[in-house]
């Protein structure tokens, strides 16, 4: 038994010129979008057409740790900030993401909403980038030989320049 | 000229496009509802303010908890009228792609692959026959279809070519091994025992370019169309088992029905109705 089919209609013949220029403009934007070798930067129009999904191999781990530092002098101390601000973005907290983490003025914004989080204020918060090897075939990935590198040093209380949005 | 555009525009069973629609809804209701439990967070954080991005938009406007909360439902109401179709169709998407991106400004992290996918898909639905009912017993222009043709092509085949072209790993099969243990994108203990073994890895990384290579190419031939999409939709099934990357296989399958080459897509309709009886409305 086939559904019978009782309306036919397709695009008014004085459109179909338009509207096969646009389909055809809609395929030419997505091979201008491709065209860019891997890896080019590529500026906001293009980039929204172009798709590269874990194209890479990618074999470490990436984080951020942000340590808090009391008193001058002090021995830092980790502050989990995954749970201070655990709005994941996809599958991670929106902090630990690549893009994040390489913006000054986001490492800022977190330090200094980290240090009125905490009671009482500490002196400085330091934000450390930590790298370590993926182990394929383990559910928890040991986390060994962790390479750091200092992000950013914020004296807590430091002027920040805040957005000049009005708040609605 | 005539003549090519007759055979061009020559009218194609839509009932597809009813599937295409829901399950569109379905996703964007995935994406954009779990984005209430940014609020207050990225959505309404007076705290933590981006402005880089493309938008910049806390330079105009902070959302507070009260108007991010507005905001947010005022996307839930659009996706809830595509869902309803007639009238309130076009104005439903464009409601929800004002709010949906109104927040996404406000977040100010880069936009994600699924989030583009689904306006992307949410631009072609503008111009489909969606918004009409009882579509199984009507046909159409093929225009909206050959454009979301194009918009798979474009992701299937862009991604593909650049995995094979600049990344040798995908064909030994250790770059699986590693995405599947990826601290914010691997799945559970089922993806972490899977990159344990190459054996296991190798053949899927073989199958995800071979899928995606060909995808262009093979899509457009009639024979091969329905395999294919099988094939497709078990990657993404595979995908959603074993990563964690939103709800990008929900808005990839959500555009399958259409992609379906449509006489395929009509037999398996009414293979359908004989078992199941009544159609949706």
């Amino acid at each position: 038994m086939s559904t019978p089919i009782t309306d036919i209609k397709t695009t008014p013949r004085w459109m179909q010129p338009i509207a096969l220029f646009m389909v055809l403009a809609f395929a030419a934007y997505f091979l201008i979008a491709f065209w860019p070798p891997y890896g080019m930067k590529t500026p906001p129009w293009v980039s929204f057409g172009r798709w590269r999904m874990f194209t890479s191999k990618v074999t470490t781990h990436v984080g951020i740790e942000v340590r808090a530092i009391a008193s001058p002098g002090a021995p830092p101390t980790k502050v989990d900030v995954d749970a201070m601000f655990p709005y994941r973005w996809g599958s991670g907290p929106r902090h630990q993401y690549p893009w994040f983490r390489k913006r000054g003025s986001a490492l800022r914004m977190l330090s200094e909403a980290t240090c009125k989080r905490i009671e009482p204020t500490p002196y400085q918060m330091t934000v450390v980038e930590q790298r370590w090897r993926m182990t394929p075939g383990r559910y928890v990935q040991p986390k060994r030989k962790v390479k750091e590198k200092v992000l950013l040093n914020w004296r807590c209380g430091s002027p920040l320049r805040m957005p000049p949005g009005e708040v609605w | 000229m005539r003549r090519f555009l007759d055979w061009f525009f020559a009218p194609e069973w839509a009932g597809g496009w009813t599937f295409t629609r829901y399950m569109w809804c379905f996703a964007a209701f995935l994406g954009h509802g779990k984005r209430i439990f940014g609020i207050p967070g990225p959505y309404a954080n007076e705290e933590i303010l981006l402005t880089s991005g493309y938008f910049k938009l806390v330079n105009v406007v902070i959302f507070s908890p009260t108007t991010a909360m507005m905001i947010w439902a005022g996307g839930v109401l659009g996706i809830l009228m595509v869902a309803r179709g007639g009238k309130t169709f076009h104005l439903g998407l464009m409601l929800w792609f004002v709010c949906a991106w109104a927040l996404l400004a406000q977040e100010a992290l880069n936009i994600k692959a699924w989030d583009r996918l689904t306006t992307w898909i949410a631009l072609v639905l503008m111009f489909s026959p969606a918004y009409e009912e009882r579509l199984w017993t009507k046909k159409r222009s093929p225009a909206a279809r050959y454009s979301l043709l194009i918009l798979f092509c474009a992701i299937y085949g862009s991604t593909g070519w650049m995995k094979f072209l600049n990344e040798p790993a995908w064909l030994d099969g250790s770059v699986l091994q590693y995405h599947l243990v990826h601290q914010w994108h691997a799945g559970n203990r089922l993806a972490a025992w899977v990159s344990g073994h190459r054996w296991l890895t190798a053949p899927m990384c073989w199958w995800t370019l071979l899928f995606e290579c060909g995808f262009p190419f093979l899509v457009w031939w009639k024979r091969a169309n329905p395999p294919l999409l099988l094939l497709g939709a078990l990657f993404h099934v595979g995908l959603l088992l074993m990563m964690q990357v939103g709800p990008f296989g929900f808005v990839s399958l959500a555009a399958y029905p259409v992609l379906m080459h449509p006489e395929a897509a009509k037999r398996l309709f009414d293979r359908g109705i004989r078992r199941f009886g009544t159609p949706m409305p």
